[in-house]
C-alpha cells in the first residue's frame, strides 16, 4: 500500500463496510477496487492548494458514501477525476461495471447551467453537488473572480436543484459554503446541531482542561456524522454520562495529549 | 476483565490492522459511548492502542473536526489474544452474548 493509499485508507474502510452491511461483499469490493485504482493513478498528483489529489476524490466518497449513496455512486466519486476520455470508456466499464462508467461519463457531460433541468438522473446530481461542495470548500487558492463565479453559480442553479432533489441539507451545505465564499470572515460554516454540542461542550468541563479539547474534538466529529437528531442527542447523553468515569481514567493516567 | 473490555478487544482483533473510528467501535461491541470511551482512554495510556486524526484535508473548508481512529498496538494485539484465549468453558460466543447490555 503506497503512504497515499495508506493515509485515505481508513477512511475508505469505514465506507466500504458501511457498503458491506447494505449492499453485501461484491459492493464493499467495488468500493475498495475503485479506491485502489484511483490512488495509482492520482499517485503524486495534488491540487492548488497543495494536498494530494487523492483527497479530493475520498472527499466527495465521503459526501456521496454519507448522503446514502450506493455502492456505484461512491466508486463513480473515487474515480471520477481519473483522466479519462470519451474512448476510456470501456476500459472504466471493464473495470467497475456500465453503471459506474456511465456514472462518470455523464457527470463530465453534465454542465451546471444542465443542472437545473429536472432531467438529470439522481445519482448523477448527487455526484454534481458533492463534486461542488467539496471545490467550493477549497476554493480558496482559486482567483477572487472564479470564487465569486463558482459561488455565485452554487447559490443560483445548485442550491435550488438540491432542495428541489429532496438534499436538503447539502442544499444546506452549500449555500453555507457559497454564502461564506462571497462574504468570508463572516458566519462561520455551520456543521450542526448547537445543542447536543452543548451537552458535550459542558461534560467535556469534567476533565482535566489538558485533554479536554482533544475528547471534545472528537466527540464533536463523531457526532457531526450520525444522520438524525435523535442519533446525535443519544450520542452526547451517552458521552456525557461516561465523563465522570472519563474524567478519572484521564486524570489518573494524564493520557489526552493529542499526536 | 469485563466482557465489555473482551468484547471490544474482540472487534479490534477481528481486523487487527485496521483502525477503527469510536462509533464504530461502540456499534461493534454494543457498547454505549459513554462505556466506550474511557475504556480507550484507559487502553490508549496503558499503551495497547495508539489513536491518530483522520487527514484533515478530507474536511478542510467543511468546519467539521477531523475524526480520530483507533488501533492496536503490537502489545494490545498480544494482550488482546491473551484476553480472548477460551478459558475453561467459556467460550468466545458466550463472550458476546453476555455483553454488558
Amino acid at each position: 500500500m503506497s503512504s497515499l493509499e495508506e493515509r485515505y485508507a481508513p477512511t475508505v474502510r469505514f465506507h466500504s463496510e458501511e457498503v458491506r452491511r447494505r449492499e453485501g461483499g461484491a459492493a464493499a469490493a467495488l468500493v475498495r477496487r475503485a479506491f485502489r485504482f484511483a490512488a495509482r493513478h492520482h499517485q503524486g498528483e495534488t491540487r492548488l492548494n497543495g494536498d494530494p489529489f487523492l483527497a479530493h476524490s475520498v472527499a466527495v466518497a465521503q459526501i456521496v458514501a454519507e448522503r446514502g449513496g450506493s455502492s456505484r455512486v461512491i466508486a463513480a466519486a473515487l474515480v471520477h477525476d481519473v483522466r479519462w476520455r470519451a474512448r476510456d470508456i470501456p476500459e472504466l466499464a471493464h473495470h467497475f461495471g456500465d453503471d459506474v462508467a456511465r456514472l462518470v461519463r455523464d457527470l463530465a457531460a453534465l454542465g451546471v447551467s444542465e443542472v437545473a433541468l429536472p432531467g438529470a438522473h439522481p445519482d448523477v446530481l448527487l455526484l454534481k453537488l458533492a463534486d461542488r461542495l467539496h471545490n467550493l470548500h477549497t476554493v480558496d487558492p482559486l482567483s477572487r473572480d472564479v470564487q465569486v463565479q463558482k459561488a455565485t453559480e452554487t447559490l443560483r442553479l445548485l442550491v435550488p436543484r438540491a432542495r428541489t432533489a429532496g438534499h436538503d441539507e447539502l442544499g444546506e451545505e452549500l449555500f453555507a459554503a457559497a454564502h461564506h465564499t462571497l462574504t468570508p470572515g463572516r458566519s462561520p460554516r455551520s456543521v450542526r446541531p448547537p445543542f447536543a454540542a452543548l451537552v458535550l461542550r459542558l461534560a467535556a468541563l469534567l476533565l482535566p482542561a489538558p485533554s479536554r479539547g482533544r475528547w471534545l474534538g472528537e466527540w464533536r466529529a463523531e457526532m457531526s456524522v450520525l444522520r438524525t437528531r435523535r442519533a446525535r442527542w443519544r450520542f452526547a447523553v451517552d458521552v456525557a454520562l461516561g465523563c465522570p468515569r472519563m474524567a478519572l481514567e484521564t486524570r489518573w493516567a494524564g493520557t489526552g495529549e493529542a499526536r | 476483565m469485563t466482557a465489555a473490555i473482551r468484547n471490544l478487544l474482540a472487534v479490534f482483533m477481528a481486523a487487527p490492522d485496521e483502525e477503527f473510528y469510536g462509533l464504530e467501535l461502540a456499534r461493534g461491541a454494543d457498547l454505549a459511548s459513554g462505556t466506550l470511551y474511557p475504556m480507550l482512554a484507559r487502553l490508549e495510556s496503558a499503551g495497547l492502542v495508539e489513536s491518530r486524526h483522520e487527514a484533515p484535508e478530507l474536511f478542510q473548508g467543511s468546519g467539521r473536526p477531523p475524526r480520530r481512529y483507533y488501533r492496536l498496538t503490537r502489545d494490545g494485539t498480544q494482550f488482546a489474544t491473551a484476553a480472548l484465549r477460551p478459558r475453561h468453558r467459556t467460550s468466545p460466543a458466550d463472550v458476546s452474548v453476555r455483553g454488558v447490555r
